[in-house]
């Protein structure tokens, strides 16, 4: 049963065996590796349409968590990128390593990846997906750090952990309380959620989880940062797959979530706005893959735009956009890291003239750049599809910015595409090596594929098209694609896009070469903001509270406890009485020289003084034991008293006199807390007590047992027969401090004889 | 000698002190756990004085054969039915059989890796297996009654134990300066708990637990002073003992200054009974509607916010620390607030929420907490030991295998999925949910990302190569640290690949 | 004897209480706060006891003698567990002079951060 289980695990399992395979043979690693991938691939693609099957198992019913998956067109369309071009990438990658060392961790990982990536959009048990989630935000840092000994590395894959993790948090939340609303946690059983009380946090939660997988506005920024990642892992994860998560699972829940006034407008609003960010910033840039990073952004962007709209229409058109985008971006991006390979340089301005050294390149690099413009066939096609529904009705400010982006998107295929092989060489570019057959497979298949799904749009759309529309847009899209639309609208708006793009990319390099370093800003400057920030708090926090020194935490702890009882006091108002009682003058007296002594330790400077008067208050506290009729514990008081004066004074006689008075400050801050202490503990006397002022003593049992000389024993037999188990408890205690001293005792004469040896 | 008494004793006193104290039922089995380990404690104490300054294979041997079968003998009572015996002094339980049973791992789990670590950092000091063994007893005894004076004789029992063992490196002014300051304020606030409990004993005339419930009447002004004052206090000695904030200083001081093995058993075998104890002590203080305002709503605000302040100020405080033991130290008290509300979410909703998630939680977190110390413990090496940061470069090239199980209990810690820790987050999480506390589920989200970042530099410090920094050669890796490391790694994995069974096993059937 | 009644004591148990709980806070000598810890329980003890003599007759079922009775066995509990207390802190106390040759609270900031 359960074949998308198996898939999972076979692919995880395999990432597990990946560095053995390399150690083994480093020179066919990537294509042993990348059949498996492939296999998957074909069987996913044998399976469309499929018509939402699931399969299920329980797991950890308590928590309602089970192993279930689900393979619809949405689903299917996303398990085929996954695989297909996982396997692409993955013979990519022993072009691009070769048999370096340390690349067996890099098959391993990206296999890993490509398991978890899997098991996203297969997973229909929410906590399920959200472990996968997880798992691909891990293996991304993991990737992105994968040159750890270099710093931008690091920082780059601890920022996108940061804010992907973070984000996964939040989407961790909003899927729980979704589960907690419906009592549901098969994602597949979730009817629509918008009259749901919760709904507003359910979107948000969401959303945010999405966004920041996704870079959308404003958590773009970690993505450009993520290109320090090897480049099979740019290309994979941060143009055709991982990326995708977020749009992907807002595809998913659309169902759930969508359809309403806020899902519309914050998606359009945020998918507008990461366009134009991305497009933008896009143009700043020279490096070709953080060129083609920002214009992800904008891709991105443009997928959560069109999901924005929801129906039939739409997830068609958004299945087209991501098969072309996956498809061509992939490509490019592969062709970035050849073009790194051959020449050793990415620098996008100064690169040129490298179709003499590398054809089939060229060849491919131009199929994938026509794709991106929106010329090729399929990528055509998608354009077209996306802006028929901008168009029916008219939606001017869409059509504003997607046109930008549209522009955007082909100056930045010029730039990336053909210059590099077409353009003017800077003869102090190197002459690098010539790529391989691996190194070029890649980006030749991707491209290839581009052309041909468009020349075949009815088959693509039946297996692609048709099931997602299904899946998502709740219905059949009463337009399938066609390659020719006939002249009209989109395909004027088309040819503008087109135009405009062409110019831009003629005045760029004019302008990157005049262009001032713009005033650095955003939100990585924020980002970083933010964490160094937090740290300076957490610096001065941990200054005041945290400084060691032992006073200063008596002195928190009692000041907490002093606030907790004055704000009870306030909440609760207790009405304290005062009443004085007349006490017998012995018992008078006793108080008072208790109290005399406890004063006269706090306050003695003299060692031998404090000792003896705190003795003085344990013998009074001893003799109000024995007028209370209690002389067995009045003994073991006196006993004890004895003991611990004993103690005291066979302590002080080894240690040093009793130290200088404290500062001005200190003893202000100490006469407060202890006014303070005092206040409020006669307060709290007054107020515990006031009860027991009222009620007539009942001397009844007290004066019984101080008749019967027979009872005082037989606390002590009751003790000793009937609670052997405290005995037990307060033997061991004795024992424990016996050991203890013991030990410190005889050590610290062993160090100190050694010491002065 | 009781019934000799009565018949002696013709006055009538005798008559009424047994009516006033039914012979108590002793039931033996439910005291054999801690019986067997402060027994083994005593045996291992006679061993180390039989044969002073020789190996400790012996004492080590001793300890996990007495822990494993005071384990046997708690695994063997899971069938039988709730009993409280010996006066009402000790309680079996699910609850308290589970917690005892903790114990008990995190005990052996902490004796099988201190030996290598003891013997690097040179401190010779035998009695650490009694003690150790001892304190652990103190820790089942607060889980295992609902009798404030057991509960109190247990805190107690745990903690003299554990101020000896903080000192127990007697040449590092560190070790003694953890041990004074922990001990000065381990008495400060068991005086207080004390104080609370005298109070509770005045409005209540009882020291068992259940007293309170039944006695609880919120209309009586006096009554409801004198109770809120007794509990005040109570909580201000847990708290103190959980490591809560504004109660927690001493907690990282004390973590960085004593020896690696006693602050793992520390970090997890007190926090452990601590939990137990406020898990007893909270939900006998829960009342019903009924009689008027519940007990609840009056202490419960102060713990909501004791619960925020301790998640954020853990986790925020973490970020700036340059030592290792002290960033865990952070992180525990960070956990600690998980737990406490994991442990508000079930006395909000008893019938929603069970005990499920506070005992999972524990044992997840004992098992990182542990693992990440023994690692961390391999930086000791000729009598000296360094923990900040850059004293695990390099680590990854001496030994992988410890950097291996690093990098699961940071990632425990952290809670990625699919880890324990990821799990136990998770079902906190949807317990706050449950049980209406919306705003500890958010804040305990949020200091999670927070967590992120400091973890990940412990992980990635053993990663960097060590040239340039300080060189400490580590210790090499001995077989009671690997077994140590992979039984945490391994448990970590297991508890959630067998989290069905397990849960019904430790905690019944839901 | 029965001329006191149960607030006088606890006013007295309140105000050792208390004054131990300042001379904790001031004093810079860990064997003066440790007396004044010993001091603070002494006023527990003290409390119990008062507690225990003057049970209202509102105690439980259980009956008002076994009340009495287990106030006066915490009060034994906590002797001995002061006593365990003494043996323990004195050691540490001597065993770091031995180490700084000086034991004021206020220069042991080894640790902090």
């Amino acid at each position: 049963m359960v074949t998308p289980a198996l898939a999972i695990l076979s692919l995880f399992t395999l990432g597990l065996l990946a560095p053995f395979l390399f150690a083994l043979l480093p020179r066919h690693a990537g294509k042993l590796l990348c059949l498996p991938p492939a296999f998957w691939c074909g069987w996913f693609w044998s399976k469309t349409p499929a018509s939402g099957q699931t399969w299920t198992s329980p797991w950890i019913p308590e928590l309602g968590i089970t192993f279930s998956f689900r393979l619809d067109g949405l689903a299917s369309l996303f398990a085929i990128l996954i695989t297909g071009i996982g396997a692409m990438v993955l013979l990519y990658t022993e072009g691009y390593c070769g048999a370096k060392p340390g690349s067996g961790r890099l098959y391993g990982l990206l296999l890993l990846f490509l398991a978890s990536m899997l098991g996203v959009v297969l997973a229909d048990d929410a906590i399920l997906l959200f472990l996968f989630w997880e798992a691909t935000s891990v293996t991304s840092f993991l990737l992105i750090g994968f040159e750890h000994e270099r710093a931008n590395a690091r920082r780059g894959a601890v920022q996108a952990l940061m804010v992907t993790g973070g984000g996964g948090l939040a989407l961790l939340a909003g899927l729980l309380v979704i589960v907690q609303q419906t009592g549901q946690g098969r994602i597949s059983a979730w009817g629509p959620l918008a009259g749901d009380p919760l709904y507003l946090a359910m979107f948000a939660l969401v959303a945010i989880g999405c966004f920041t997988k996704s870079a959308q506005f404003p958590f773009h920024f970690w993505l450009p940062n993520a290109m320090t990642a090897p480049t099979p892992v740019s290309a994979y994860l941060h143009s055709a797959t991982m990326v995708k998560a977020g749009v992907y699972l807002l595809a998913r829940l659309s169902g759930s979530l969508g359809g309403t006034e806020v899902w519309t407008w914050t998606l359009t609003l945020v998918g507008g706005a990461t366009m134009l960010t991305g497009t933008l910033l896009a143009l700043r840039q020279t490096d070709l893959k953080r060129l083609l990073a920002y214009s992800t952004v904008a891709a991105l962007g443009t997928m959560v735009f069109v999901l924005a709209r929801g129906g039939a229409e739409a997830a068609s058109a958004f299945a087209a956009f991501v098969l072309a985008h996956a498809l061509y971006k992939g490509a490019l991006f592969l062709v970035a890291g050849a073009i790194d390979h051959t020449a050793d340089s990415r620098d996008a301005f100064r690169l040129g003239g490298l179709w003499q050294r590398a054809p089939v390149l060229a060849t491919a690099s131009t199929l994938a750049g026509l794709g991106m413009m929106g010329v090729a066939p399929l990528a055509f096609l998608a354009k077209e599809t996306l802006v028929d529904g901008l168009l029916s009705p008219p939606d001017v400010p869409s059509l504003i910015v997607f046109g930008v982006m549209a522009a955007g998107a082909v100056a930045i295929a010029g730039i990336v595409a053909f210059r590099p092989f077409f353009g003017k060489a800077d003869p102090a570019i190197a002459d690098g090596h010539k790529p391989d057959a691996p190194l070029l497979t890649g980006p030749a298949v991707l491209a290839v594929l581009g052309i041909v799904g468009g020349l075949t749009p009815t088959f693509v759309f039946e297996r692609i098209g048709g099931p997602v529309a299904a899946a998502i847009g709740g219905g059949t899209d009463p337009h399938p694609w066609a390659l020719w639309h006939g002249f009209g609208a989109p395909l004027a708006f088309s040819v503008g896009t087109l135009a405009l793009g062409l110019a831009v990319y003629r005045a760029w390099p004019a302008w990157i070469a005049r262009a001032a370093p713009w005033p650095s800003f955003g939100f990585d400057r924020a980002y970083d903001a933010g964490l160094r920030g937090t740290v300076s708090v957490a610096r001065a926090f941990t200054r005041t509270i945290q400084n060691g020194r032992l006073r200063a935490y008596l002195q928190t702890t009692i000041a907490t406890f002093l606030v907790l009882v004055t704000l009870a006091a306030v909440r609760w108002n207790p009405s304290p009485q005062i009443r004085l009682d007349t006490a017998l003058p012995h018992e008078a007296l006793l108080a008072l020289a208790m109290l005399l002594a406890v004063l006269a330790a706090v306050r003695s400077v003299s060692r031998l003084a404090a000792v003896v008067t705190l003795g003085v208050v344990g013998f009074g506290v001893a003799l109000t034991y024995a007028l209370f009729g209690a002389p067995d514990l009045a003994m073991t008081q006196i006993a004890v008293e004895t003991l611990t004066v004993i103690l005291f004074v066979l302590t002080f006689y080894h240690l040093p006199r009793f130290a200088r008075g404290s500062g001005t400050r200190t003893r202000a801050v100490d006469a407060l807390l202890a006014t303070g202490v005092g206040a409020t503990m006669a307060a709290i006397t007054l107020v515990a007590s006031q009860r027991l002022l009222g009620t007539p003593i009942s001397a009844h049992f007290a004066e019984n047992s101080l008749a019967e000389a027979h009872g005082r024993n037989v606390v002590n037999v009751i003790l000793v027969d009937y609670r052997g188990l405290d005995t037990l408890g307060e033997i061991t205690v004795l024992s424990i401090a016996g050991l203890g001293v013991v030990a410190l005792w005889t050590f610290g004469r062993r160090a100190a004889k050694g010491g002065s040896a | 000698m009781y019934n000799l008494l009565a018949q002696t004793d013709g006055n009538g006193l005798a008559k009424r002190l047994a009516e006033a104290f039914p012979p108590p039922t002793i039931d033996w089995p439910s005291i054999l756990p801690i019986a067997l380990v402060v027994c083994t404690g005593i045996v291992a104490l006679i061993v180390e004085m039989l044969r002073p300054r020789q190996n400790n294979n012996a004492i080590i041997g001793f300890s996990l054969v007495g822990l494993f079968f005071a384990g046997l003998s708690l695994t063997s009572q899971f069938a039988s039915p709730d009993l409280e015996s010996f006066g009402g002094m000790v309680l079996r339980d699910r609850f308290s059989l589970t917690i005892q049973l903790l114990v008990v791992m995190v005990t052996g789990l902490t004796i099988l890796f201190s030996d290598g670590y003891l013997r690097a950092k040179r401190i010779p000091f035998g009695e650490f297996y009694p003690l150790v063994l001892w304190s652990a007893s103190g820790a089942m005894m607060m889980a295992s009654s609902k009798n404030l004076l057991m509960i109190f004789l247990g805190i107690e029992v745990l903690s003299i134990s554990l101020y000896v063992l903080a000192g127990m490196s007697k040449t590092e002014t560190k070790s003694e300066e953890s041990a004074l300051k922990y001990f000065l304020l381990g008495a400060f606030a068991s005086a207080f708990l004390l104080y609370g409990i005298a109070f509770m004993y005045g409005a209540t005339g009882s020291l068992h637990l259940d007293a309170i419930r039944s006695a609880w009447n919120p209309n009586d002004e006096a009554f409801r002073n004198m109770m809120l004052f007794g509990m005040g206090l109570m909580l201000f000695g847990l708290a103190f003992k959980a490591a809560f904030v504004p109660f927690h200083q001493w907690t990282p001081d004390v973590y960085q200054g004593a020896p690696t093995n006693v602050t793992a058993f520390m970090a997890a075998g007190s926090k452990i009974g601590a939990m137990a104890a406020l898990w007893r002590l909270l939900s006998a203080s829960t009342t019903n509607v009924d009689l008027g305002a519940t007990f609840q709503s009056y202490w419960m605000p102060a713990l909501f916010w004791i619960a925020i302040l301790t998640m954020t100020v853990g986790n925020l405080v973490a970020l700036v620390q340059k030592d290792v033991k002290r960033t865990l130290g952070y992180s525990s008290i960070a956990h600690a607030g998980y737990i406490l509300v994991g442990i508000l979410a079930h006395v909000n909703n008893p019938e929603k929420v069970g005990i499920g998630t506070t005992v999972f939680y524990l044992l997840s977190y004992s098992l990182m907490t542990i693992g990440a110390f023994a690692v961390v413990s391999l930086t000791a090496k000729n009598g000296k030991e360094g923990t900040r940061f850059e004293d695990l470069h390099g680590l990854w090239k001496r030994s992988p295998f410890a950097v291996g199980c690093l990098i699961v209990f940071v990632a425990s810690l952290i809670g990625i999925p699919p880890t324990s820790g990821f799990f136990g987050k998770l079902m906190i999480f949807n317990d706050a949910l449950a049980s209406d506390l919306m705003p500890l589920a958010i804040v305990l989200a949020v200091n999670s990302v927070l967590s992120v970042y400091y973890y990940v530099g412990i992980a990635k410090a053993a990663f960097v190569d060590a040239e340039g920094a300080r060189t400490p050669e580590s210790a090499p890796m001995n077989l009671g640290l690997a077994a140590t490391c992979l039984l945490c790694a391994g448990g970590i994995f297991a508890v959630v690949i067998l989290f069905n069974p397990l849960m019904n096993w430790l905690v019944g059937a839901p | 004897m029965t001329g006191n009644n149960l607030a006088d004591y606890l006013t007295l148990g309140l105000l050792m209480f208390s004054i131990g709980a300042v001379g904790v806070i001031v004093r810079r000598n860990p064997v003066v706060i440790f007396m004044c810890i010993e001091l603070m329980l002494n006023a527990v003890n003290l409390t119990f006891l008062a507690f225990a003599r003057y049970m209202p007759s509102s105690a439980p079922a259980s009956g008002r003698e076994a009340s009495f009775m287990s106030g006066q066995m915490m009060v034994i509990f906590v002797m001995a567990v002061a006593a365990a207390e003494v043996a323990v802190g004195l050691g540490i106390i001597m065993a770091i002079y031995r180490l700084r040759k000086d034991v004021d609270v206020d220069e042991m900031n080894l640790m902090s951060g």
